[in-house]
């Protein structure tokens, strides 16, 4: 019985030392935010070296191209560009946040779209203490060029953030310059691959914008989001292109296989084989690649 | 009338036959392209050779005979096979509620899926056949270890088979949703819609597998009404009356497994079919399992059939999948039957 315990004694003096191991840095935060103005004025503040997590994707990207790559301590799962990102900790998919796991890794900012969630455990993690910014999630020019002003703006690199918006105004000025007449641009159908049925893009998603901005015309706009087709749609929707992401592509076994979907063979995408795949972050992202993703595109559509 | 006079049970067969003609002539007919009925017959006539096909519009040509054609076959053979295997497993448990669910075959074809869409596995060579073949593998083997698990010396307890498929389901429905927790946005919904089901992808390539692994065992099955009704007494009572018991519990199981594996596989979840089809049957024909066999062929692959229609239509140009279909209309329908049968019995 004393045996016992001791032992659990011990347990839990390994268990507490093992808790200010590391969260000792959060309990600093917390008391940073006890006095509530803080965090706010030290984002602000210049020069500041901050320890930022950044959810989602195009959030840590901007970050990186805002030049503060080295100041993220933890991006979401699904943040895969630049390759400095792998060797940052991964917080869980974006939707999926742990406050714990954020906490965790003591950060004195952390930068999400409202994509970002849970809400409780975001609210977790402001009455912890940590300032938690929220940027808009528009997937479209304007909420890229929104989301890098108000990142830049939190972490005070407006110049910076000038640059690159002006850069991926210009980009998209050229691609637009090289566009012709509204009916000779080619039909696009982004088929984000969903096994024994295609599920696309329809009105309203990233994919359409993107496809816009690289001077074609979504194939379907009769339905919102991406929803699983009927085949016959796609041989009613007539597409010019196919576009896929590499790991779909990849996942139906290449051109040949994508050509097999039901429906592909009567398109003039298949009848042209004009299947072409694009990596995943640079056509949907909306980051501050977001440029070169239209000029990508706007090149695999001939344009 | 009494459900087993013999004339009464042809008529119900023939009625249920016609239905499946129109509902199958529906089925080319109907869908997000208008095809003309005018079109459908030249493209029949050309077909026959009565003409030379010049009258043939090419794309409704392709509509009909490359999409919808081997689509409505694809829903009669899985609702058929479905819906037989639902009714041998329900004679093999001597229970009304059993479904091939039980044998663990579809949630370890769920793990399969699970695993190719989540970690985003290919097989080099046949890399959009990865998916089917996961699926198929994780049912089988999911049935192989309910199987040895439930013997004991020498001879299977359907009662721990029962133990072992809901201890099998429960493990590969945490191994599914572990994976579910690693999946993105993408993956998530890829894997949602995967498990209700959809004949969107059916196409002529796949029909010689979907015939052979589950119209084959399903045919199979209908010779075994005969011993099932021996089994509905008991197992030592079937085996006086000269059934192999342990040889007819293992050709059972060996045949859901593989119509339930390849259905799955190739269509993913389709809830409700295999329970309730074979429980109409029973309400029509009686309990003779040689006419539920049969009746079960015949009524699931109309209302598959149906369902695909619907899910093709309701929500054109996009889909609706299958599962939701079948439940949504077979549900309200069965348990009607349900309220009508209570209330004749109560009269």
């Amino acid at each position: 019985m004393i045996r016992q315990f001791i032992l659990l004694i011990g347990l839990c003096a390994f268990g507490c030392a093992g808790e200010d191991g590391v969260p000792g840095k959060t309990g600093d935060a917390q008391i940073t935010a006890a006095d509530g103005s803080v965090p706010q004025a030290e984002a602000k503040a210049p020069a500041q070296i901050h320890r930022i997590v950044t959810v989602p994707g195009n959030v840590t990207e901007t970050v990186f191209a805002l030049g503060l790559g080295a100041q993220i301590v933890g991006a979401c799962a699904s943040s895969r560009y630049p390759d400095a990102v792998e060797s940052i900790p991964k917080v869980g998919y974006r939707s999926n946040l742990s406050a714990e796991g954020v906490l965790a890794l003591a950060p004195t900012l952390v930068i999400v779209t409202d994509e970002a969630g849970p809400d409780d455990v975001i609210t977790q993690i402001r009455e912890a203490g940590v300032p938690v910014e929220v940027v808009e999630s528009g997937r479209s020019l304007e909420g890229a060029v929104k989301r890098i002003t108000d990142v830049a703006s939190l972490l005070d690199k407006q110049a910076e953030a000038q640059d690159l918006v002006s850069k991926i105004q210009t980009d998209i000025a050229t691609v637009n310059a090289s566009k012709v007449t509204d009916d000779s641009k080619p039909k696009v159908l982004f088929v984000y691959v969903a096994r024994n049925t295609s599920m696309v893009a329809g009105s309203g998603t990233a994919a359409e914008s993107m496809i816009q901005l690289a001077g074609g015309v979504n194939a379907v706009t009769s339905f919102e989001e991406f929803k699983p087709i009927n085949p016959e749609a796609i041989v009613a929707a007539n597409p010019d292109f196919i576009l896929l992401d590499h790991s779909g592509l990849k996942s139906l076994g290449g051109v040949d296989g994508a050509l097999k979907l039901p429906g592909v063979a009567e398109t003039t995408a298949g009848q042209k084989r004009q299947i072409i795949a694009m990596d995943k972050t640079l056509l949907l992202g909306f980051g501050p690649r977001l440029s070169e993703g239209a000029q990508e595109l706007s090149r695999l559509l001939g344009r | 009338m009494v459900a087993g006079n013999p004339k009464r049970t042809l008529a119900i067969y023939v009625a249920m036959s016609s239905c499946l003609m129109m509902v199958a002539i529906a089925s080319v007919l109907l869908g997000s392209v208008d095809v003309p009925f005018s079109s459908l017959e030249a493209i029949v006539q050309a077909a026959l050779g009565l003409s030379d096909g010049s009258n043939v519009v090419p794309g409704h040509r392709y509509i009909v005979v490359d999409l919808r054609l081997p689509r409505a076959l694809f829903a009669i053979i899985v609702g058929s096979a479905l819906s037989i295997a639902g009714a041998m497993m329900q004679g093999l448990f001597r229970n009304p509620l059993a479904d091939p669910g039980l044998l663990g075959v579809s949630s370890g074809a769920a793990l399969g899926a699970a695993s190719v869409i989540v970690l985003g596995w290919t097989l080099p060579g046949i890399p959009n056949f990865t998916l089917p073949l996961a699926a198929f593998v994780g049912g089988i083997v999911a049935t192989i270890v309910v199987m040895w698990l439930s013997l004991r010396s020498g001879t299977t307890s359907v009662a721990n088979m029962l133990l072992a498929g809901i201890a099998i389901n429960a493990l590969c429905g945490a191994a599914t949703g572990l994976l579910v927790y690693v999946a993105d946005d993408e993956e998530l919904r890829t894997l949602t819609f995967w498990t209700m089901g959809s004949l969107g992808g059916s196409g002529w390539a796949d029909l010689p597998y979907i015939a052979g692994l589950a119209l084959g065992p399903a045919l199979v099955g209908l010779f075994l009404g005969r011993s099932v009704n021996a089994l509905l007494l008991g197992e030592s009572e079937a085996q006086l009356l000269g059934v192999n018991v342990e040889q007819l519990k293992a050709i059972i199981v060996v045949l859901v497994c593989v119509i339930m594996g390849t259905s799955v596989a190739l269509t993913g979840m389709i809830g409700f079919v295999g329970l309730v089809v074979p429980h109409l049957c029973r309400m029509l024909l009686g309990a003779d399992n040689r006419r539920v066999f049969l009746g079960s062929m015949l009524l699931g692959s109309t209302l598959l059939l149906a369902a695909d229609v619907l899910a093709r239509i309701i929500v054109s140009p996009a889909e609706l999948p299958i599962g939701i279909v079948t439940s949504l209309v077979g549900g309200p329908f069965f348990l009607f039957l349900l309220y009508r049968s209570r209330l004749l019995r109560v009269s």
